[in-house]
């Protein structure tokens, strides 16, 4: 039965996508190969959508796949199969946490383990800066030069957006919706 | 309105407001869980993205689940989890119904580069405002300094920096602790 299948996969892809949305991306193209729920390209077009529809990217795709595989009840299903093991790693590891958090080697390991996470987050930042900041989307692109033309180039109306943003957020501490929202008119305006 | 509604709620709006995957979502959870609510503190949300390093699963479900399960256990974890769903779901719902060329549409496309810079400013405030908390003395500097370079140059996987960097911090902790001994 399809929703059992469906279900299954995203079991399997709860189970085994360690780090979030992105991590699931190979098993998706694994899964279009084997299952013929829906090709290559379709999956791309997926892809793109739940990445700039707003909400964290990982759920976006599994609704999408699971509509498109069996409907409404599809997509439900998907999302209760790739919810489902993180429910139940989250209160395991949540319990032992409890008890063990005064414990001098789980500490010390905390201790340890902060700045590095710190450097993930500046490093994720790095990437994310790139799609931030350099040309992307530019006039239909012919040949391979102009393509490489385009993806090195920073963005000056980007920056000059971003030094703004850095001084009033610091300036004018709001809530992010605020800052957001109003990126997305600029964005707009000047057609970013 | 009771603390299941707010959790509902709270991780409504930090979904709705979460463009892309990782740590897209950290802004709107600092907002929500740890300034707004106080259901947390910037390390526990700094340890919770930890953890959801090495837990299978989808990182913003994880967050979600740990938060909630704080405040009001499986059942908080539940409508945290559900939270962070229901705006994704219906979204995508609309989309794949009425407008599958979404993400082909301009206004979309230039919304969604201004919303990339917003996105990238709110992380680098974020991550001045964690350094005080998780870089207290030189060692941490070190090990920050070191992942950097482990991850920037040698694309080590986040999961052995990890491992790596609680290591050295156990083994820093014991050396204190047997010097402090030795001390007195």
């Amino acid at each position: 039965m399809i929703f059992w299948q469906l279900f299954y996969e995203f079991f399997k892809i709860g189970l085994f996508a360690f780090g979030g949305g992105l991590a699931a991306l190979p098993f998706l193209y694994h899964l279009s190969i084997r299952s013929h729920w829906f090709d290559y390209e379709t999956l791309s077009n997926m892809v793109a959508i739940a990445q700039s529809a707003p909400g964290p990217f990982g759920i976006n795709i599994t609704t999408f796949v699971g509509y498109h595989v069996a409907g409404f009840i599809g997509a439900l299903v998907a999302i209760l199969g790739i919810a489902l093991p993180s429910l139940i790693f989250v209160l395991l590891v949540a319990k032992l946490l409890n008890r063990y958090q005064d414990n001098f080697f789980v500490h010390s390991a905390f201790y340890g383990l902060r700045p590095a996470v710190l450097a993930l987050i500046v490093l994720a930042a790095l990437q994310f800066g790139q799609t931030a900041l350099l040309h992307s989307v530019q006039e239909p692109i012919h040949g391979a030069m102009q393509i490489q033309f385009a993806t090195t180039v920073l963005d000056a109306r980007a920056l000059i957006l971003m030094a703004a943003l850095l001084f009033l957020t610091n300036r004018f501490p709001k809530h992010p919706i605020f800052y957001i929202a109003i990126s997305a008119v600029i964005g707009i305006i000047f057609k970013l | 309105m009771t603390l299941l509604w707010q959790l509902f709620w709270a991780f409504c709006r930090v979904s709705l407001f979460t463009f892309g995957g990782g740590l897209a979502i950290l802004p709107m959870v600092q907002k929500e869980a740890v300034e707004a609510h106080q259901w947390a503190t910037k390390e526990e949300v700094l340890d919770y993205y930890a953890i959801g390093q090495f837990l299978p699963g989808l990182n913003a479900l994880n967050t979600a689940g740990f938060i909630g399960l704080k405040q009001k256990g499986v059942a908080g974890a539940i409508a945290a989890g559900l939270g962070i769903i229901f705006p994704s779901f219906v979204i995508i719902m609309v989309i794949a119904v009425a407008f599958l060329n979404f993400s082909d549409i301009p206004v979309v496309q230039h919304a969604i580069a201004g919303i990339r810079v917003a996105v990238l400013v709110l992380i680098i405030n974020i991550v001045v405002s964690l350094w005080k908390v998780s870089i207290p003395g030189a060692l941490a500097f070190l090990i920050f300094i070191g992942a950097i370079i482990a991850g920037f140059f040698f694309s080590l996987s986040p999961v052995y920096i990890i491992l790596i960097a609680a290591a050295v911090g156990i083994c820093f902790n014991i050396a204190l602790k047997r010097g402090r001994r030795r001390g007195v």
